[in-house]
């Protein structure tokens, strides 16, 4: 499968969506977008990291150190009451857009 | 909030910088677990994970860079550079540095000064409708002091006055712990404080009791300074007794530090009541005597017109007046004129010159900056290769450029205290009225730092605007000497040099005409001989009459001139330059058709004349005369000319004012008794004996020593005149033309700017013929090989060196034109135009400008041709 070009956005908005199922740290978010999108995407860590830290200045998350399941030291991601929010704004628009983009993509060839 | 993070994230930089290490860190280990889990080796595992983390480090910046605090660190990043950048060539930071700090310093010490003098702050907390009244006098056009009735009948019929007080000031002793000292003190009537509106710090100010007649005697009000200096500040000293004058007084309050000019009298130390009544004498010889200043507050909505018009219409209860009063009109000034310095708009002339000499230091900055640029194309342009933006070189131009004025800020404050304390000394006695002019407030270093981030803005963008507009590749081509686009450079910094040039001769022309003007009226004059004079002021104890009065100043004339290196001493009452008395008439005795003429007067010692230097023209002075001798008379040439045209004035008879006939002795030169600017009045004296002065207190003791006053002269004077009386209070004056204090002050003030304007500007023009020279070294070269001579080169470089400083002085001579006007109330016969300041200030500008290219030009013509083809 070809390498899928993600948009900052959409990259925030899925960070969102993993956190919004509990506390966790880069790389099990990395783990959890691997795994749910069915091993289509790979994040670049780097690009993990300017998100997750742009996020926190946003307030959208917030961290705190914690051990990890293998009892070592690591940062914990939380979202905060503006990440809950802002993932359903995402949410809402993802699913417009997508069904805007879907009846744009799909529809016959315009008349000429 | 955000700002807040930023701070914060700013502050504890190392602690996230450590958080996101070890972040990383973790997960790049997590990675390399998995992937040995998958069956790689460890190292390849570790590989592979940092691989697919991507630069560890580039990220870190990246994030660091999204903080947000990066302008900061960016700022110190650019300054340390700046920094090391100057310490580099320190030949170009310390010429930098020193002509801001010139340009700078003596800006801010004018306008500190300038400030103070236009725009004086007043010690009063409400100074609408306060108001100082005078009497003008329009034959003379200046003012006068109002006489007692006069006030008098001010305040009986005047209604627009809240308040309307008289003041007095004197000189008189202190003495503290036995200690005594010559005060000011001014006498105030029980309307005046009140018309002030000023409370006091400590204590309490004079009662109504402490104003009846009679009781005067017995209170004191110190001024703030006064209780600082002699009391140390002491909180108790309210209620303590001091000797003040003749009499023990109770000290009752302080009045407010704010109030350390009295209005009108200058600095003063204590303040005495007075009582209503002392003005308005009965007997008119006193009540005609007293002169005081009148200070009012005015009704509210009552113009300072309409009670000038009120007072002009009230009629004296007593009289006549001499007819030297009578014509005189009551003026109603605002209170804010007696703070103003007299002739302060001169102050915008130095404010327009003081602009110039900044203008002409930041001209040279900015062809220093500029000359620097162009020898770092290189640099710069390597740095824009190398993947600097432009916008990062500006911020480093402009690092520099604010550390450069900064430092030149920090230094001209130096300057600018050094320049404030330089000021006061040379313009101190024309602001005696207003405000000392030695403080640097607040508000002024404000204005240093206003103007510095102007300078340094100013100074960096002009070298930043020429590397926008640079073309990299042809930075990168062309060699650090070659000639290229630094030919537009160089009409750049021409155009500065004629600035530079046209402003000098402004300032020069100013300073030029200011000279010519005084030295005009020191060969006018006035009359008597100031070196080497002494003038001693005394205050003699009380007297009923004048015997004892005269019985005493003789015996301190005796004294004095007992003393080493004085050779003659003389009484006076009135000598020139100090006070105006002016009221009195002569008339030929027994022919009063001839008319009266109006005169000033004087009462002096035998050896007066001689004493002063003023030459006997013909006839004899009091020299060898005693008490008891037939009334005569010593008359100036002014008079002798209005009474005796045509005849011998020796042996007539003069009925003088108040009938007093006595007989002309001698004829004595002119004295501008105003200063040389003022014609002289006709003028008689009288032998000391004969007068009949109801101020029978105070007299000058003028001394006419051998050569300069020893040391302690002074201290010498002061014992001698002890040991006759302890009780005579003794003041030092020196007898010179003070009235020319303006002139003085200009003259000082311009010639300094001027002088430096000078200099900046040949600084300015050598930096940039040396640095053309440097840059056509090369073409010298050529020039040289294809045989041209010495002489041609050095021609070459001269001649374009004098045509720019040439246009320059051509369009400075165009400006002076325009502005000397603004000199025109301070020159003395002395054209503003004056063809000869205008052609000698171009002469020398030129023959300044010529030699400084000399140096370059030597340069240019002695440049070794093989060497400076084989350079580059």
């Amino acid at each position: 499968m070809g390498k899928i070009d993600l948009l900052q956005g959409n990259l925030e908005m899925m960070i969102l969506r993993v956190l919004g199922g509990g506390a966790q740290h880069g790389w099990g978010i990395s783990q959890r977008i691997h795994v749910l999108s069915h091993e289509a995407l790979k994040i670049e860590e780097g690009s993990l990291y300017l998100s997750l830290y742009r996020m926190e200045r946003k307030g959208w998350i917030s961290a705190e150190w914690g051990q990890s399941e293998n009892n070592r030291r690591a940062k914990f991601y939380e979202l905060t009451k503006a990440g809950r929010q802002q993932l359903e704004t995402h949410r809402d628009g993802w699913d417009r857009l997508c069904a805007a983009i879907a009846h744009v993509m799909r529809a016959e060839a315009p008349e000429k | 909030m955000r700002l807040f993070s930023h701070l914060s994230a700013f502050f504890g930089r190392r602690q996230l910088d450590r958080e996101m290490d070890e972040e990383m860190r973790w997960h790049v280990a997590m990675e390399t677990e998995r992937n040995c889990a998958a069956g790689m080796s460890p190292d390849e595992a570790r590989c592979a994970a940092l691989r697919q983390f991507g630069g560890l480090d580039q990220l870190k910046e990246r994030e660091r860079d999204a903080r947000g605090w990066m302008w900061l660190e960016r700022l110190a990043k650019d300054c340390r550079f700046a920094v090391r950048s100057l310490a580099k060539s320190p030949g170009f930071t310390l010429s930098v540095v020193a002509t801001l700090a010139l340009g700078i310093g003596a800006t801010t010490a004018m306008v500190s000064v300038a400030r103070q003098a236009l725009f004086p702050t007043l010690p009063f907390p409400d100074e609408k409708g306060l108001v100082s009244i005078e009497e003008f006098n329009p034959r003379e056009s200046r003012p006068y002091p109002v006489l007692g009735p006069r006030y008098a009948a001010f305040r009986a019929q005047a209604k627009s006055f809240v308040h309307l007080g008289a003041q007095r000031s004197e000189q008189m002793n202190l003495v503290v712990g036995g200690q005594p000292s010559a005060i000011t003190g001014q006498w105030v009537t029980p309307d005046l404080l009140p018309a002030f509106g000023l409370g006091t710090v400590l204590g309490r100010t004079f009662t109504a009791d402490d104003y009846r007649r009679g009781s005067e005697g017995t209170v004191v009000l110190l001024s703030y300074q006064i209780w600082q200096q002699q009391f140390g500040g002491d909180p108790n000293v309210i209620g303590r007794e001091v000797l003040v004058g003749e009499n023990l007084r109770r000290v009752v309050g302080v009045m407010p530090a704010a109030l350390k000019i009295w209005p009108g009298s200058g600095y003063w130390n204590v303040c005495l009541p007075l009582a209503e009544e002392s003005l308005d004498d009965a007997d008119p010889g006193r009540a005609f005597s007293t002169m005081v200043g009148v200070m009012g507050r005015l009704k509210q909505g009552v113009t300072p017109q309409q009670a000038q018009a009120e007072l002009a219409a009230t009629r004296m209860a007593i009289g006549p007046m001499s007819s030297f009063w009578a014509p005189l009109i009551p003026r109603v000034i605002p209170i804010r004129e007696k703070y103003v310095a007299n002739a302060s708009q001169l102050f915008w002339v130095f404010l327009g010159a003081v602009a110039c000499l900044y203008a002409i230091s930041c001209a040279n900055a900015v062809n220093l900056m500029l000359v620097r640029t162009v020898s770092r194309r290189r640099e710069l342009g390597v740095r824009l290769a190398l993947g600097g933006s432009r916008g990062q070189l500006v911020r480093l131009l402009l690092a520099e450029s604010m550390i450069l004025a900064a430092m030149g800020g920090a230094f001209g404050l130096l300057v600018a205290k050094w320049g404030c304390e330089a000021l006061s000394g040379s313009i101190g006695r024309w602001l005696q009225t207003g405000v000392a002019a030695t403080a640097l407030d607040r508000s002024t270093l404000a204005f240093t730092v206003v103007v510095c981030l102007g300078t340094g803005i100013v100074l960096g963008l002009a070298p930043a605007w020429r590397i926008g507009r640079a073309n990299l590749q042809d930075v990168l081509k062309e060699g650090a000497g070659s000639l290229g686009d630094s030919r537009r450079l160089q009409r750049l910094r021409s155009g500065f040099v004629v600035i530079q040039a046209a402003l000098a001769t402004m300032l020069l022309i100013g300073g030029g005409l200011m000279m010519r003007s005084v030295v005009r009226l020191q060969k006018t004059g006035v009359g008597f001989d100031t070196s080497n004079t002494y003038t001693i002021w005394a205050s003699l104890p009380f007297a009923p009459s004048a015997e004892p009065f005269r019985d005493l100043s003789d015996k301190v004339v005796t004294e004095l001139k007992r003393l080493p290196g004085v050779q003659t001493a003389a009484q006076s009452f009135a000598p020139p330059m100090k006070t105006s008395f002016g009221s009195s008439t002569a008339e030929i005795a027994g022919r009063p058709e001839m008319g009266k003429i109006e005169c000033s007067q004087d009462a002096v010692g035998p050896e007066y004349f001689s004493t002063i230097g003023q030459p006997l023209r013909i006839g004899r002075g009091f020299a060898g005369m005693h008490r008891g001798d037939p009334n005569v008379v010593v008359i100036n040439d002014a008079l002798a000319h209005r009474l005796f045209p045509n005849s011998n004035p020796l042996g007539q008879q003069l009925s003088l004012w108040g009938g007093y006939v006595c007989e002309v002795i001698g004829v004595v030169a002119d004295v501008h008794e105003q200063g040389a600017r003022r014609e002289p009045l006709p003028h008689f004296y009288l032998p000391f004996w004969h007068s009949e002065s109801p101020r029978n207190r105070y007299l000058y003791v003028l001394l006419r020593l051998a050569g300069k006053p020893a040391m302690g002269f002074e201290a010498a004077v002061r014992k001698s005149v002890y040991s006759v009386d302890p009780r005579i209070v003794t003041q030092f004056w020196k007898l010179e033309d003070g009235s020319l204090s303006v002139e003085h002050g200009t003259l000082a003030v311009l010639q300094v700017m001027s002088g430096l304007a000078l200099l900046l500007a040949t600084m300015g023009l050598f930096a940039v013929m040396a640095c053309a020279v440097a840059q056509r070294r090369r073409e010298f070269g050529v020039r040289m090989a294809l045989g041209a001579s010495p002489d041609v080169l050095l021609r070459l470089v001269l001649r374009r060196g004098l045509a720019l400083a040439a246009l320059g002085i051509a369009i400075g001579l165009g400006a002076s034109w325009g502005a000397t006007r603004f000199l025109a109330s301070v020159l003395y016969e002395t054209s503003p135009y004056d063809p000869a300041t205008y052609a000698g200030v171009a002469i020398m500008l030129l023959v300044v400008a010529a030699a400084a290219c000399w140096l370059p030009a030597r340069r240019a013509a002695n440049v070794d041709p093989i060497a400076a083809l084989r350079a580059e």
